[in-house]
Parts: C-alpha cells; structure tokens; sequence
C-alpha cells in the first residue's frame, strides 16, 4: 500500500536545490520526496514552520566497541540519567528503555539523534577487526541510516605494503576491507602514531619522522589512503584526523599534511583539535580556514568544543595516555591487533579554563571564518568535543551574535588575546547556511545522492522546525520529524522508532591480492581469514562515485 | 522531639532501598510529603515510605528513624541537607555517595557506608556521617571529601582508594585501611597497621585533629579522651603506590 | 550410516581463547572429531547431541501452547521478574533475550562470575590498560602470569598467542619472549617460566601495591624477602618493550582477595609510564563477555541491571541469583543452559519458571515451560566474543532444530499480545 504526505505550507530551507526560504508544499510517497501527491493525501500543517532535509552527521561515534568500552567506563553518567521507554504508537515499534549521559545507550541514541532532527549519522572510527560489533550496534540503533569509516592508519598489512612501494596492492586491500567489514569510507587516526605508540616509539610528531618499526612516514600513509580513496571511487573521500592531535603547535603539522595532499579530495576531521598555534597556546584557526577556503577539494569538519562534560574516545592511543596523565581521570586503553587501537578518557570542559576557552574560541573561529560553508560540516566529534544534544546550542552560538558575546564574556580570556573571535566576529549564519553546514554539506561530501536535500528522488528524510527566537530551542524540538516517509517525530513527540539502513560500499578489488592477504592472516592473525568478513550486511552497497 | 519522626510500623521482614528517600532537597518537606517518597522492598516491588513508617513532627531539617532497620539498605544515600538520626543498627550503604547534611547512626551499620557505588568514582563528596557503633567493609571507600567517624570497629578496607577528606575510628580498624588512598586523613585511635606501601614520617600532635576531636566531643558528645586531645600521632604518609598525598595518623601512648 | 563431512574454521567457545581454526568431522549429525581442539575444545563439542524437546509442566507440549503458557507467566501483573543468561548463548539470543528483560519490565543477570565482576568494578573506577591477544603475540616480550597457568584451563593460550608463536615484533618467538611465574599460595603460575617468584596470599595485594610504587619512583621501605623479590620484577617490566600481564579472571577453587584485579588493572596502567603494557584477564567458555557487552550498548551497564522501575537501573551489589535465593523473584526465565546447581537451582525450583536453551528439558529445577534449543557455536550460527572482547563469527557444524533467537521472538510476540503495552 502506497503511502503518501503532504507538508503544507513550510518554508524551505533546500540549498542544494537553490531554495533558500521558499514557502512550498513538500510531497513524499512511499519513503522519497516526489513532485506532487494526488489531492486527500494525509497532510502536515507546515505553514509559519521552518522545513529542511533529515540532518546529516559526517562525524559522531556512536556505535562502535570503543563506544561500548566508553559506556562501560561511565556507570555514573548512566545512573545519573536514566531513559524511560518512549511512548509510541503500538505495534510495529518496540520501545526501549536506556541510560544517557555523554555516551547514551544505542536504542536512547537514535531516539535522541532523530529527536534533533537527524536522519543520517556516521561512525567515524571503527577497527576493521570489530565491525562486526558496530554492525550489531547499528541495528540497536532506530531511527537513524548509519554506517561507519574503517580505521586504515596503522594497520599492518598497509604499512607492509607502503614500505614495499606496493600501493596498488595497499588500494587493493582497503578495497577489501571496506567491502569484509561493511564500511562506508576509509578513516586515518593519527597516521603511523598509533602503531608507534604500540611499538614504543610511543607518537610520531611530524609529517615525515618515520616508524621505526616499517620505515614508513605519515605522509606516505596520507598520499597512499587519499589516492586509494579516490582511485576507488568512494563516494567519500579519505576521512583524516591528523597527527599531533591537542597539542600546542600543531597547525604546523595539520597545514602540512593538507598541503601533502594537494590537488587529492580529502576530508579533515574535527580540525579545532589540530588548529593550535605554539609553541605556548593560541590560536592557528585563521591559518588553516584560509587554506581550506582556497583548497575545493578539501573538506573539513570543526569538532567544536562545547562547555559541559565529555567524553573523549579515539584511536589515537597516544594522546589519550597525555589526558589521562594531564587529567588524572581513568583511562582505558585497548591496542587491537595489527589494525589500530582505543582510547578513551571521560572529561569537562570548563569556560573557566584558559585552554577549553581557546579550543572554543578557535572551533567558532574555523566557522565563522569559513567562505565556503559546503565544505566546513558541524560537528562536536560527539562525544569528544561535546555531545550532539549541544548541536542546537552550537547553531544558536553561529547564528546569534549576542549569545556568543555572553559566552565569550564567562570564558577564561588568558589565551585568547589576538584571537580572531576575541578581535569580534560580527558574522551570523543563516538558516540556509545552517541547512548547509547540518545537511546538504555533509550529505554532498559523503556522496549521499539521496540525502541532504529536498529534491523529487530523494530519501524522504525531512525536519520541520517551529520558529522561536530562542535558536537552540527551535533547534533542539522539532515539530516533525520524517524518517524514510515514517513519521518519527509528531507534535515534538517521538511516535515511530523505525530502524534504518545499512550505508556501505563494496569497491572492486585485484583478487591477487588473497593469496598473500591469506599467508599474513595466517602468520599474524588470530583471526582466521575464512572468518574475518562480516557475514549478513545487506546485499545493498551504496553506487560508487561516477 | 524536634523535627520529623519516622516510626517503622512493622518488622521489615524483607531487605528495603532507601536510596531516594533523603536524596536530593527534602528538609522543608512535611511528615506527609516524606510519607510519599517512593521505597523499593525487595519481594513486595515499590511501595511509599509511608507505607512502611509512621511519620509525624513538624518539619523543621531533621528526621529521626525508629525501629530495627538492619534491612534497610541506603539510608541517606545522595543527602546533601539537614540532619538524620537513626535510633539503631541500618543495613548496607548507608550515606552512600552522601553530599552534605549530617547522618547520625545510633547503632552499627553495614557494608560501604559513605562509600561510592560500586563502579563509581566517587563515594561520599561532604556531609558529616557518624556511625556510633561498628562499621562493615570498605566505609569511606573512594570518599571524596567530608568527615567520617566509626565509635567501634571499622571493617577491612576502610577508606580504599580516598581521594580526599577524614575518616576517626575510635575503635580497631580492620586490614588495608586507607588503601590506594591518593589524599586525605585517617584517623586511628585505636589499634592500626599500616599498609606497607604507607611510611612513617613523624610522631607529631596536628592542631587540627585536635580541634577536629574538640568539636566531635562538643558537637555529637562523642567520648573524646584527654589523651587523645594530648597524646602524639604517628604520622604515616601514603599511598605510595598513588599520589602518596594521603596520611594515616595513629595514636600513641608513647 | 551416511558419509562424514567436514566443517572447516570452525569457532570453539570451550574457553574464553575464541580459537577459530577447528576442522570439525561430522557423522550421521553427530560431531565424530574436532581438530586441533584442547581437551577443554573436545568435551565442549561433544558429539554435538542436545535434546529437542518442548516441556509445559514436565509433559510434552506444542510449541505454540508453551509460548502462550510461557507468556501468561512472565506477564502476571504482580510479582517480579528475573531474567538470567547462560554462558553459551550467541550475541543475536542476547540481545532478544535483553529486549524481552526491558518490556517486561525484569531484572536481568548473567553468567559473569563474582570473580570477573570485580574486575569489571574495578575497570569502571579506573580504567584498564589491555589488549587483544593478537597484540600479545605479536608484540609481548614479557609476560607475566600473575598466579595462573593458562595451561589448566586455557590451553591453548600460550600455543595461539601469548608464548610460543612469532609475531610481527617478535620474529623468534617462544626465544623471543621472557616468561615470568608469580605464585600466589597455591594458584601457581607456568612450569616453563624463566624466572618464578613465590608470594603468600596475605603478601600479594602488598606486592602488587610495592611493584607500583616502584614504577611511579615513589620511595619503598624495606620488605620481606618475598616482596624485595616482588619488587625487584619492576626492572624486567620496564625494560621490555611490550610488557603482558596475564592472570584469571574466572574464580578457582582457592579464596582470592578481591583487590587482585584492581591491583593488576592499576599496576598494568602505570607500566605505560616507563614502556607500553597489557593486562590479559582470561576468561571462562561460551559468550560471557557477549552478554556483557550486549548489555552495556543496550543498558549501560555490563551485568545485574534491573528494568523494574521502567528504565535500567545497575545493582552490581546485589547479583541477581543472590536475589533470587533471597526469595526477590516470584517467576524466571532461564536462557542459555539451566547449567545452575545448589540454592540458585533449588530457588528456581520454588518459583514459576520458563527455560529456553540448550537442555532446558532437562534441566536440574522444575520448571513450568521448558523448550530445547541450539548451542552457541555448535548449532547456532552467530556472534560470539573472545576473552579479549573481539567479536568472532560462529559457523554451527550441525543444524539444530529450533533455534534461540528465533525461539525468545516468538516469546515476544506472545508476550505482546498478553500485554500489548510496557509493564514500567
């Protein structure tokens, strides 16, 4: 039975389609945006409401065993924030009760994201070796498509290759792994830090300081992934967290892996992290921002820090044994085998201190500052710079001048002299900017053809806002909240948990390459080859870029 | 008699949580108000404190609790307010995680009281809680800040992993005291050994213990000798095998 | 008598180790070999046969009428609920069975033994240096066994990861590794150590609090010999590149302190100061961590969670079969094996019971429905995790007849349809 929508009377917020604020009708049938549906279509009352696409989150970790190591690590955040079953509609939905906190359950993470207005959120770190995990994860967690980056930085058999100059061999296999594990794109963590951290080198700090263990550079790990990414025509490009994360300095050695990449598509993540000038703290956002505006095929995500508690997890073993050492808080560390590893410290971010007040200064810099809003996403790197509840929070800090002058007012200043955000930055974001940054950025930079807009075709993934002029509350309760054409948010109230689907690619590959994949697992893995990929992901990849 | 008065109407017969009945701001609340607190009996599911005891009095910051409680678990978790007395022995985690306020116990209590939950990071973050008579295991364990004080027996691992604050025995403490301690100070009147990884320092008499027992002498009519107000502490620092920013101060006749 | 065929890679859940290289031969449905399965491997398999029954107060039943039975007994409006997993259960039966515990509004509690729940506590306070045992095969240089001999009840963990074989950093192998023993009291460590040490069991917490101080340079007073010797290990940990420390996270029959683990945890992290190290805790058959982990993505909490307030609320305090004997519980659902014996299975005996696992008709309490599926890995095809919490991938050599999963949606639904909306 064919199912129909009308949304009456909204004004549309669809930059990828050039509508900016055109009060229209939106039509959905059978789970896409179409051009019309016939009269007597059940209908939304839209009029006076702000409508967009189902948000889009590049950036997020969510699910993953990392995420469950974090969630294990935080009785008293759960305790503390205990989560009811939502009261759905009977039937087709069972509700499920959770715990919250900065690393919420998976069943209260959909709910929440949905809750938000997003339709569409990606795991940004998960080791191959655990996909398996991530997958089972994803279907515990509703009303959201999702699927997650493979972390390739470190891993052994492509250091192997690298060293040997075999990088068609090293495209070859992140081929296979994406397609093994399910993954949507090809993630680098601190490239070459993390096995050097395994190794004892304990980090690599620059570009070209070389693993003592496989002679091989990060810049040689960035060039390989970057071409590999785009030879294989991934939808999206190598998603990159460079080395030297949090550390005073390290726009040094961010600028230079961009320029490594000069000319590649690639995708920078949670760049205010690798935005600090040196060798004592300030900021180095004016820098990168100018680049990146004057670089096309460079994208990036902020990661802004939000005031409020944390928690940080990554694979970047190396910096999490500095914030454990500097924070005295309890530490996980996880090294997995051959592949990469875990880190995981919970934190609070305090306005009263002089370096959270700088990585929030320099994370609103990167955005305010930005020319071109299609490349730079938002992001808090949930949880690690803030939670994704605090995205309305942050959209209210980009489009409200004052907001952002009262908080600037509480913060510590003692670093922030010669600031650029200090020097006042008059600009405010615009809806479409912000419909831009949330979801037709994202979603053209993942290669989402279906996400991200409102055009007839697509995904019929649509949020429906009631104007306030309190932004962070507009953003934080949408009215309406529409899921693949099921109406998961009615009147603001979560009312349908359906579970969403699987995003993954499965790039071709030169099979020469498993007789030698079998003779390393063989010798190295613990896993058996035969067992390695993931049985059951959907038979439903995602086309790869024309 | 000042204040609320809570009588238990009938034997419990079955272990009872308590956990949210004094958690949070509840010292401007009537007899009836704290009647309708939710508890939780282990066989017979939620029920009303009310249901259990007969509270009467004016509200007027205390609360006193009448009856055999020693199954009712929690008693005092969260307080952060006002002033709670027990005519009697409680169950286990009394204090738990307690916050501020004053929780007076006439009588033993049982495991982890003023500890942290288990798991948690942190136990009891202020408040001054006194047990006036024996203590079960690991009290204080993972205590962040306020004061606790045992009249009899304390447990093995008393104070395990403190983070900060100050923990009076009076009577003998049990093995492992002030364990994997990072800061803070315990107390021993009676007998004590050590942890090895705590080192003597000095036999010295700190004004502040001094001061401290004046006021529990003053304040809660605890039996404070002479010789402990003049007699000389070892002083033993540790420990070591954490931030070594902890002491255990043992009386000594000599 | 029909050909035997062979079923390759299959996973073993025998122990915690997760090997996945066994070649399994089956005959006429029966498991007739398993190579190069341990002896633990062997009596695990078996030959694979499991009663197939469906039992509605100790009689035969269909299968739709103990569903519907089944139902009308965990959706009594009065009385509470406990659910408990069984070690041998893959994550997917987890999962339903943790869905189930949620609408129901049921506490729910696992096989994770008291032992690996301390160390669980302990890693919520602290934290936890680990790894995967790859790791520990392909970079550990030392290893210490913390008073265990993985031989006993793991038996292949020297031979797969941590001793014997080469590794990416260790190209020699057994040569390349120095192996130290630890005895505590009787729980001894490997015979084929390079250098034992032997403390009494009232020595160990104050060994293992000495060996901190010491990687932290904090000033140590003189000890006993057995603790100078405890002491004087620091030097090898931290001269080794990839320090390993190995010790059992499942009870023995020996009294153990409890702060073992948190000792172990907090000494393994401080060992990242001057070089890099592990700690390996070795955990017992079928899917132990699986329960744990599915309960924390679901719960956020690993183990003893209780649904009865409408959201999960953590009682690590208060286990759930220590409840169950307290007479907490007025019905049950066992999944996974009723491998329960003594108070637990004389209190399930005294309540409303449903079993649903592997044996369930055959298990040692009386219970009111009891329907027989499939083993983790033998029948059932699925997801299973190593000690290390790496997530393995089951390929079943027999087919079972009804699977758990599929078994505990049918309960669902059947529950639903009793109650259409949540008991919370």
């Amino acid at each position: 039975m064919t199912v129909r929508l009308r949304i009456v009377g909204g004004t549309v917020h669809d930059p990828a389609n050039g509508i900016d604020g055109e009060v229209r009708d939106i039509c959905i049938e059978d789970g896409h945006i179409v051009a019309s549906v016939p009269d007597g279509a059940p209908t939304i009352d839209a009029r006076g409401m702000v409508v967009m696409a189902g948000g889009v989150d590049i950036h997020s970790h969510l699910a993953s065993s990392s995420c469950n190591h974090a969630r294990r690590l935080l009785p008293e955040e759960h305790s503390a924030e205990p989560v009811t079953a939502p009261a759905l509609v009977d039937g087709d939905y069972l509700p499920r009760s959770g715990t919250g906190g900065t690393v919420p359950t998976t069943f209260t993470s959909g709910y929440r994201y949905a809750g938000l207005g997003y339709t569409t959120v990606f795991d940004a770190a998960v080791a191959p070796a655990m996909a398996r995990h991530s997958h089972a994860e994803l279907e515990d967690t509703p009303c959201v498509d999702g699927g997650f980056f493979a972390l390739m930085g470190n891993d052994e058999y492509l250091l192997r290759q690298i060293a040997a100059g075999e990088r068609e061999r090293a495209r070859d296999y992140a081929a296979w792994l994406l397609g093994s594990t399910g993954a949507y794109a090809i993630k680098i963590v601190n490239p070459g830090g993390i096995e050097a951290w395994k190794s004892g080198q304990r980090n690599l700090n620059g570009l070209d300081e070389v693993l003592t263990t496989h002679g091989v550079s990060p810049r040689a790990i960035l060039e390989t992934l970057a071409d590999a990414a785009n030879q294989l025509r991934l939808p999206h490009p190598v998603h990159i967290h460079c080395n030297n994360l949090g550390q005073p300095g390290n726009v040094a050695v961010t600028l230079a892996s961009m320029q490594a990449l000069a000319g590649r598509r690639a995708h920078f993540t949670h760049v205010q992290f690798h935005s600090y000038g040196g060798p004592g703290w300030s900021s180095g956002a004016a820098p990168i921002i100018e680049y990146v505006n004057t670089h096309p095929e460079l994208s990036i995500d902020v990661g802004q820090v939000m005031f409020g508690p944390a928690t940080t997890i990554t694979a970047d073993g190396p910096v999490e044994y500095l914030l454990h050492k500097s924070s005295g808080r309890k530490w996980v560390n996880i090294d997995i085998e051959l592949e990469s590893g875990c880190g995981i410290v919970p934190l609070l971010y305090k306005d009263k201190a002089a370096v959270t007040a700088l990585q929030w200064a320099i994370g609103l810099e990167l955005f305010l500052l930005s020319r071109d809003p299609w490349r730079v996403v938002l992001s808090t790197d949930h949880p690690n710079g803030g939670s994704f509840l605090s995205y309305p929070a942050l959209i209210q800090l980009l489009m409200d001048r004052s907001v952002r002058d009262e908080k600037l007012k509480q913060a510590n200043p003692k670093l922030l002299a010669g600031s650029a955000l200090a020097d006042g930055l008059t600009r405010e974001y615009t809806l479409n900017e912000i419909a831009i940054i949330t979801r037709a950025g994202p979603a053209r930079l993942l290669g989402l053809r279906q996400k991200g807009h409102l055009g007839p075709g697509a995904d019929a993934d649509v949020t429906v806002y009631a104007r306030n002029a309190d932004i962070a509350q507009m953003f934080s309760t949408p009215r309406y909240v529409i899921k693949g054409g099921s109406l998961v948010v009615e009147e603001g109230q979560l009312r349908r948990a359906p579970a969403g689907r699987r995003l993954h690619v499965r790039p071709g590959y030169d099979d020469a390459l498993l007789p030698d994949l079998k003779r390393y697992f063989d010798a190295y893995s613990t896993v058996a080859f035969e067992n390695y990929p993931v049985q059951g992901v959907p038979d439903d990849p995602l086309p790869l870029s024309p | 008699m000042s204040g609320i008065v809570a009588k238990l109407k009938e034997p419990l017969g079955q272990r009872v949580d308590l956990s949210e009945v004094l958690a949070g701001s509840w010292a401007t609340l009537s007899a009836r108000e704290l009647a309708g607190r939710p508890v939780y009996l282990e066989r017979d599911g939620a029920a009303r404190l009310g249901d259990l005891f007969e509270l009467d009095g004016r509200p007027e910051g205390s609360i006193r609790f009448v009856g055999q409680l020693d199954q009712a678990d929690r008693l005092g978790a969260a307080l952060s307010e006002g002033e709670v007395f027990v005519d009697g022995c409680v169950g286990r985690e009394a204090g738990l995680a307690q916050a501020g306020g004053r929780l007076d116990i006439h009588g033993d209590a049982g495991p982890r009281a003023g500890a942290a939950p288990p798991g948690f990071k942190r136990g009891m973050t202020g408040g001054e809680l006194i047990v006036r008579g024996s203590a079960g295991t690991e009290a204080g364990a993972a205590m962040r800040r306020g004061l606790l004080v045992i009249l009899r027996a304390a447990g093995d691992r008393t104070g395990l992993g403190m983070i900060a604050g100050t923990i009076v025995v009076f009577g003998a403490v049990g093995d492992d005291t002030g364990l994997w301690s990072k800061r803070g100070s315990v107390v021993a009147l009676g007998r004590i050994t050590p942890a090895p990884t705590y080192f003597y320092a000095c036999t010295c008499q700190p004004t502040y213990l001094r001061l401290l027992l004046t006021r529990l002498r003053s304040s809660y009519g605890l039996p404070v000798r002479p010789r402990h107000l003049n007699g000389l502490y070892r002083r033993y620092s540790g420990d070591m095998a954490e931030l070594g920013k902890g002491e255990i101060l043992a009386w000594t006749s000599k | 008598m029909s050909a035997a065929h062979q079923v390759e890679h299959v996973t073993c859940l025998g122990c915690g180790c997760g090997c996945d290289d066994i070649n399994v031969t089956v005959m006429d449905d029966r498991i007739v070999d398993a190579i190069p399965a341990c002896p633990v491997g062997r009596a695990w398999f078996g030959d694979g046969s499991v009663p197939w029954e469906v039992l509605q107060g100790g009689k035969r039943a269909t299968l739709e009428h103990a569903l519907t039975e089944a139902a009308s007994i965990l959706t009594k409006p009065r009385g509470s609920l406990l659910v408990y997993l069984g070690p041998d259960l893959t994550s997917q039966a987890q999962r339903a069975a943790v869905a189930l515990t949620d609408f129901l509004g049921a506490a729910v509690d696992s096989a994770t033994s008291d032992a690996a729940a301390e160390g669980l506590l302990a890693a919520q306070r602290r934290g936890r240096a680990t790894a995967t045992l790859g790791e520990i095969r392909n970079r550990g240089d030392v290893l210490l066994f913390w008073g265990v001999d993985p031989n006993r009840r793991y038996p292949r963990y020297l031979s797969r990861y941590a001793l014997e074989p080469a590794g990416t950093q260790i190209p020699n192998g057994r040569a390349g590794r120095f192996v130290i023993a630890v005895n505590i009291g009787a729980d001894k460590g490997p015979a084929e150590a390079d250098l034992t040490i032997t403390l009494e069991p009232s020595e160990e917490i104050a060994a293992l609090s000495l060996m901190r101080a010491a990687v932290l340079d904090h000033p140590a007073r003189d000890q006993s010999p057995n603790l100078v010797s405890a002491i004087g290990l620091i030097g090898r940990l931290t001269s080794a590149r990839y320090a390993v420390l190995v010790h059992d996270a499942e009870p023995t029959e020996l009294p153990r302190n409890p702060l073992r683990v948190e000792g172990l945890i907090a000494l393994a992290q401080a060992l990242n100061g001057p070089t890099r190290a592990a700690l390996s805790s070795l955990r017992g058959g079928g899917n132990r961590p699986g329960a744990e982990s599915v309960l924390t993505w679901q719960t956020g909490y690993p183990f003893a969670v209780d649904h009865s307030r409408g959201y999960p609320r953590y009682m690590p305090g208060d286990r759930g079969l220590d409840r169950l004997v307290r007479g907490a519980f007025t019905a049950a659902l066992v999944v996974g094996s009723p491998a329960l014996a003594g108070e637990a299975a004389a209190a399930l005996g005294g309540i409303e019971t449903v079993a649903i696992g592997p044996g369930a008709s055959r298990a040692p309490f009386t219970t009111r429905v009891a329907i027989d599926t499939g083993t983790a890995g033998i029948h059932e095809g699925g997801t299973a995790y190593r000690m290390d919490e790496v997530p393995l991938s089951l390929r079943p050599p027999l087919t079972g007849q009804r699977s758990t999963v599929q078994t505990l949606e049918a309960l669902m639904d059947a529950v639903r349809t009793k109650r259409p909306g949540r008991s919370a």
